[in-house]
This record gives structure tokens, C-alpha cells and sequence, in this order.
């Protein structure tokens, strides 16, 4: 199995602490349904590139720093507008200047496509050692007064290190994408189309939660009805893709977008209950992140082992989704 | 299913107690929108939008979307 660290922000923000903010909400229910007791909380000054930094630096200790010759990172929260988050990450870490490095944007879907990347880069000989870095801060778009939201999402930042060898490990994938739900979770303003609002109005949503079209709007109905619909033909094609069924699979990662979520997408599916990951109770919906978090942590806790096969599934903002079997 | 036991189901995942029939105005929020989700996609096999649950505002108008369903 390829390399793999991760690294979370020193703050963390617990359902005890948001209930001192809204005295209101039934935090009990929403742990036992949604799975989340905690999430990290990047600092005001700390962001995704600060994140990325000390995930690949974790993982680099390991590893020789002057093969790496390509960088990939997915964010949905880059520091700039221009330049790319993965070329001042190069400088920081001191990688080689002959490395290639781009960044890439997409959500939960994030680590599955970074992956696909990472396999064709390595299989075209483009790159033979490649930094991987899923690196988010989600937490900053939401408003204060987002009480569904901030109870959901976390920070975080994960890095891989990826080899011709490793990449022969990575299955086949299967990938899809529908940008009519383009409106169903978004950041409206601050880019091209509308500029960032100062005067930007309150709007409701929901029972009492509060936003502006300067921060993130997630559509939690419009989300599940899509993941329900597409989640299920994704996983039958991609164990079609790579002449599987259920049963061959050792274990099954998803993106931990809330409990929930995924219990009833196990159900809906008929994966046994050993096989299937939930690991979102200490860090919230990390987007990009939770996949490669939670495969860390079945590594760790001896879930997954060397020879296991582990099919990877991510989906949401976009809509874009994707799934890959690989070998551990 | 029976009406009746649709109708305490819908009860059950909006947190009502006691006595409520088809008329009682209801409050939606985040967690009980996917759990009605759920429900509606299990057992009915039907798509319950979030426009449809804007719609929604008492126990009778979740009857009238699987009336002919019920027994």
C-alpha cells in the first residue's frame, strides 16, 4: 500500500462547545443519528496550504523528499485565487523544482479522482514518485449561524506517496459526473459570476439556520436524494469494472459524509456490517479528506491488511462521483 | 401499511407525542428530512424532494403523496 499521513488542526470543536452557542439544539439526537461527537477546526490564520504543509511533512520524514517529481492537491479552499496551492507547496517543502505540480478542484469525490490522476501520471511514465494532498478548511465558508453545517464539516489534510509499484495496486475506476445539482451545495459568490458581497443578505434555510450567498449552502435533501440514486450503480459497476462481487471486497470506504448517510446506503447495497467503514465520530465531514483519513485509520487499527482489497467511494459537490477497488 | 401506522411513523421521526391527527401542522428540520427520505425511499420507493417537503405543512399532505399506497 502506498504511503499515507494525515494531519488535523490543534482546535477542536466538540457538540458540548456548540451547544453553549446555540443552547437550543439537541445535541444528544444529532450525535446519535449524524455519528459526529467532534471535528478540528483550522485557526484564523491557519489554511489549507498550512494543513497540507504539515501532512506531507509528516509523511516526507519517511520517505526521499528529492524523488518526489510531481504534486497533486485537491482543495476546495486554496489560499489564492492564483497561484496553485500544490506550486507554493512545492517551495515550502523544498521539492525538487524539476517536480510538476497542479492543483485540482473537487469535494468529497476528491480523493478517488486524485487517484485516477495519480495511476494515469504514473502509468504514462509522466511521474515515477508523486505527492498526493487532499487539504480542506470547509470550516471557513460556513457562516456562524449555520448550525446544521458547522455540526457536519471538519478540517483537515491528508498526503500519499505514490510509485509506479503502488499504482499497478490501483483497480479500475468508475466516474461520473452531473452538473445540473451544481446548485444543491455551492459557495454563490466570491468568484467570477458574483463577486463577494459585503451586503450580503441572511437567509434561512432549514429550521433556523443562517447563511449568505458569501458562504457554503448545502441542500442536505437534494444530497441524499442523489446519493441514494447514483451511490448504489456505482458500486455494482465498479465491482463489474474489476470482475468482483461484494463478497471479494475486504472492506468498503466511503466518503464519511454523516452516519446516517451511510448506514442506509449500506443497507440500500447489502454490505455486511463488519465490511463497511464509519469512522467520522472524531472529525466530521473532512470532504476530500475523510476517505484517506478513515484508510489510515483502518491501517492503523489492523481493520485493513496487506493483500485486503478495499473498494473507495466518494461523491457530492458537483455532482461528481467515483469508485476505485485497490490492494492493500 | 396501514394509514394509521404511516401516520404514527410520521409521528415517530417529527418527535410529536401524543395526540395528532391528519390536520397537525408540522416542523421539518435537517435531521428529520433525511430521515423522511429514508423512510419514503424504503418503504414506497418514492423520491421525497426538498421542494415537496417545503410543501409539506401537515401530517394529512405526507398521506396524500402514497394515499392510494395505504391500506
Amino acid at each position: 500500500m502506498f504511503g499515507l499521513d494525515i494531519y488535523l488542526p490543534d482546535n477542536i470543536l466538540t457538540n458540548e462547545n456548540l451547544k453553549l452557542e446555540f443552547p437550543h439544539w439537541d445535541y444528544l439526537k444529532i450525535q446519535d443519528k449524524i455519528g459526529i461527537r467532534q471535528r478540528h477546526v483550522a485557526g484564523e490564520k491557519e489554511t489549507a496550504l498550512d494543513l497540507a504543509y504539515h501532512a506531507s511533512k509528516k509523511l516526507l520524514i519517511n520517505n526521499d523528499q528529492d524523488s518526489i517529481d510531481f504534486i497533486i492537491l485537491c482543495t476546495q479552499s486554496p489560499d489564492y485565487f492564483l497561484p496553485t496551492t500544490a506550486c507554493i507547496l512545492q517551495d515550502r517543502l523544498g521539492l525538487p523544482k524539476t517536480a510538476g505540480a497542479l492543483d485540482f478542484n473537487l469535494g468529497c469525490s476528491g480523493f478517488v479522482y486524485g487517484l485516477s490522476l495519480a495511476k494515469g501520471l504514473l502509468l504514462a511514465g509522466i511521474s515515477r514518485n508523486l505527492l498526493f494532498v487532499t487539504a480542506e478548511t470547509y470550516t471557513k465558508h460556513i457562516n456562524k449561524e449555520d448550525i446544521a453545517n458547522r455540526a457536519i464539516f471538519g478540517d483537515g489534510a491528508t498526503a500519499s506517496i505514490i510509485n509506479r509499484q503502488d499504482s499497478l495496486k490501483i483497480g479500475e475506476f468508475t466516474l461520473g459526473t452531473d452538473g445540473s445539482g451544481k446548485d444543491k451545495l455551492i459557495i454563490q459568490n466570491g468568484g467570477m459570476r458574483n463577486a463577494y458581497d459585503l451586503d450580503a443578505k441572511k437567509i434561512e434555510y432549514g429550521n433556523g439556520n443562517y447563511y449568505t450567498n458569501n458562504n457554503l449552502y448545502m441542500n442536505g435533501p437534494e444530497i441524499f436524494n442523489f446519493t441514494i440514486e447514483n451511490v448504489p450503480p456505482l458500486i455494482k459497476k465498479n465491482l463489474e469494472a474489476n470482475d468482483l462481487s461484494i463478497n471479494d471486497i475486504d472492506y468498503f470506504i466511503f466518503h464519511q459524509a454523516n452516519q446516517f448517510m451511510l448506514e442506509y446506503l449500506r443497507k440500500k447495497i447489502g454490505i455486511p456490517m463488519g465490511k463497511f467503514c464509519i469512522d467520522i465520530a472524531e472529525t466530521g465531514n473532512t470532504v476530500s479528506c475523510t476517505i484517506p483519513i478513515a484508510l489510515k485509520n483502518a491501517l492503523d487499527k489492523g481493520l485493513i491488511s496487506s493483500g485486503n482489497k478495499v473498494m473507495l467511494a466518494g461523491f457530492g459537490v458537483g455532482y461528481s462521483w467515483g469508485a476505485v477497488t485497490i490492494e492493500i | 401499511m396501514t394509514k394509521n401506522k404511516f401516520i404514527e411513523k410520521i409521528k415517530d421521526i417529527l418527535l410529536i407525542e401524543g395526540e395528532a391527527g391528519i390536520d397537525y401542522f408540522v416542523k421539518i428540520d435537517s435531521l428529520a428530512s433525511l430521515m423522511l427520505i429514508e423512510f419514503f425511499d424504503e418503504n414506497f420507493d418514492f423520491k421525497l424532494t426538498s421542494e415537496t417537503l417545503q410543501q409539506i405543512k401537515t401530517i394529512g399532505d405526507f398521506v396524500e403523496l402514497v394515499d392510494g399506497r395505504l391500506q
